[in-house]
């Protein structure tokens, strides 16, 4: 994953994609959690599990 | 017997007084509400009182007691349910204000007609995080629910108010909810014992959602009897809840008591020896050497584990108020919503890494059943923290509180695991921290077994505040 990507802006698009209002003062809080965030799924992204894996949770028809 | 002398006595007390005619329901209601009345407004637990329903089902019981016929094993027994339960004709509030806006439920959560059903007296709903997401019950709406061991500290969370409730003896017997810890945490903290039975053990059905994947419901109690007694009247297949286990279940309370004396305890290592006060340490070493425990093993990637729960919980949670994300923000609780908004933000790629790993994770910790029956964990890292506080010092490090009370809880709910926690107090300190019994996928029992040998010999045991 790349470490170095601009969060401010990241945060800025993805409001407007999802069309969740945001005002320039509140958006340092948002940022400061998407980077928690990131921290903590940086841990899980640099894991790699072998291909044919599935994902934990299964649907039952 | 009077109806003031079972305030504070056991569920199992209370129905055994109450079915044998030694003590009316409706006077023991009279006296809980009392109690509650009293205590309630310095710990803040109950955020509503369900007078008229309670004094309903409590006449009820009292008179099939009095017609001669069995009203069941919960027999006028006061309980609470946290206010993330549908109860009918109250509007679940989930302790948020935009819930207000929702209808009252039209029918009880499963569990919660269940336990009714069983002869128990829903006296009032309990205080918690806004929509279950945090570890302290401070809440910007209702309050924050304060611990009765100290009331400058928090009673945990989610399910604040639900353990507070049972620590402050309002009521013996409470319902809460635990996706990465919210039984666990206040239990710990509360010096009670909290039960989250093994994930799609017990419905769900009819209780307002926090993260899907991870969300589990169970008691809090003042003994490990009484957990098995809530989770026996409790448990049982639910069409209303997909995750919901089809197979019955079998009771826990008549074989709980036997002796653990062939189940193999191993004590954790690694992770859940390091960040932590030393009392946490020495809550799993007592209980360790009272049982005979020597045998250290270690959780694999737990850290990682925590880390994937975070990411799956954020993601899920924010894909239920996406809605209200959109059109009224600002009428969440602060200390919830922007990490609801960087949840709806996340991507994709994180979420299917996340529970990617969960499975690898999952494959991995069953292996180390093979060689032994339970684990033992401390339940959180500390003692109770001061209400509103956002830093802690741990080990030398600087960490906030609000996610740190999780550091033990959150590697386990991430693959459902049935684990008891129960109070184990240690001389000289006041403020609680709790014992986690971890067992293997639908093995309640061996947690359970373990937690009652713990209690027999007085190594765990409820500390009055």
């Amino acid at each position: 994953m790349n470490e170095e990507f601009d969060l401010d802006r990241y945060v800025a698009l993805m409001a407007e994609t999802l069309g969740i209002p945001m005002t320039e003062a509140e958006r340092p809080e948002v940022i400061l959690q998407m980077r928690r965030t990131a921290d903590l799924a940086a841990q899980v992204m640099e894991f790699e599990p072998p291909q044919d894996l599935e994902p934990a949770p299964v649907f039952k028809p | 017997m009077s109806a003031e002398s079972l305030l504070g006595a056991t569920a199992t007390d209370i129905a055994a007084a109450v079915r044998g005619g030694e003590a009316r329901a409706s006077d023991l209601l009279d006296a809980t509400l009392a109690r509650i009345e009293a205590v309630n407004p310095s710990i803040n637990a109950f955020t509503a009182l369900t007078k008229d329903r309670a004094r309903a089902e409590a006449a009820k019981v009292d008179a099939m007691v009095a017609a001669g016929k069995d009203p069941g094993p919960l027999a006028g027994v006061p309980y609470g349910v946290k206010n993330l339960y549908d109860v009918e004709g109250e509007v679940t509030l989930a302790g948020s204000i935009i819930n207000r806006d929702n209808p009252p439920a039209s029918r009880d959560a499963t569990v919660v007609q269940r336990l009714s059903g069983a002869g128990g007296v829903l006296v009032g709903l309990l205080n918690m995080d806004e929509y279950a997401y945090g570890f302290t019950t401070e809440n910007s709406h209702y309050g924050a629910a304060r611990n009765p061991h100290d009331l400058e500290r928090s009673a945990g969370g989610s399910s604040g108010g639900s353990a507070a409730a049972v620590a402050a003896g309002l009521v013996p017997l409470a319902l809460g909810t635990d996706t990465n810890g919210s039984i666990r945490v206040p239990a710990s903290v509360c010096g009670i014992h909290g039960f989250k039975p093994t994930y799609g053990r017990l419905s769900r059905a009819g209780v307002f959602p926090f993260a899907a994947s991870l969300d589990h419901t169970g008691p809090l109690a003042r003994s490990t009897a009484d957990l098995a007694l809530a989770y026996d009247v409790m448990r049982g297949p639910d069409p209303r809840d997909p995750v919901c286990r089809t197979k019955p279940s079998d009771a826990l309370l008549e074989d709980m008591g036997d002796n653990v004396g062939a189940t193999r305890i191993a004590i954790s290592g690694g992770y859940f020896r390091e960040t932590l006060e030393d009392q946490a340490l020495t809550v799993l070493d007592t209980a360790a050497q009272a049982l005979g425990a020597t045998r250290t093993i270690e959780i694999p990637e737990a850290a990682r584990a925590r880390a994937a729960a975070f990411v799956i919980t954020t993601i899920e949670g924010a894909s239920v108020h996406m809605a209200n994300l959109r059109s009224r923000k600002q009428d969440f609780d602060p200390l919830i919503r922007d990490r609801l908004i960087a949840g709806a933000m996340a991507p994709a790629a994180w979420y299917t890494a996340a529970q990617r790993f969960r499975r690898w994770y999952r494959d991995r910790v069953l292996a180390l059943f093979e060689d032994c029956d339970v684990i033992l964990a401390p339940a959180t890292p500390c003692v109770p923290q001061p209400l509103w506080q956002e830093m802690m010092s741990l080990d030398g490090q600087q960490l906030p509180v609000r996610a740190t009370m999780g550091r033990f809880t959150q590697p386990l709910t991430l693959i459902g695991l049935p684990i008891v926690v129960v109070p184990v107090p240690v001389a000289g300190q006041r403020h609680p921290i709790g014992l986690q019994i971890i067992a293997a996928p639908w093995r309640e029992i061996d947690a359970l077994r373990v937690a009652r040998a713990l209690e027999e010999t007085g190594v765990a045991t409820i500390k009055a505040p």
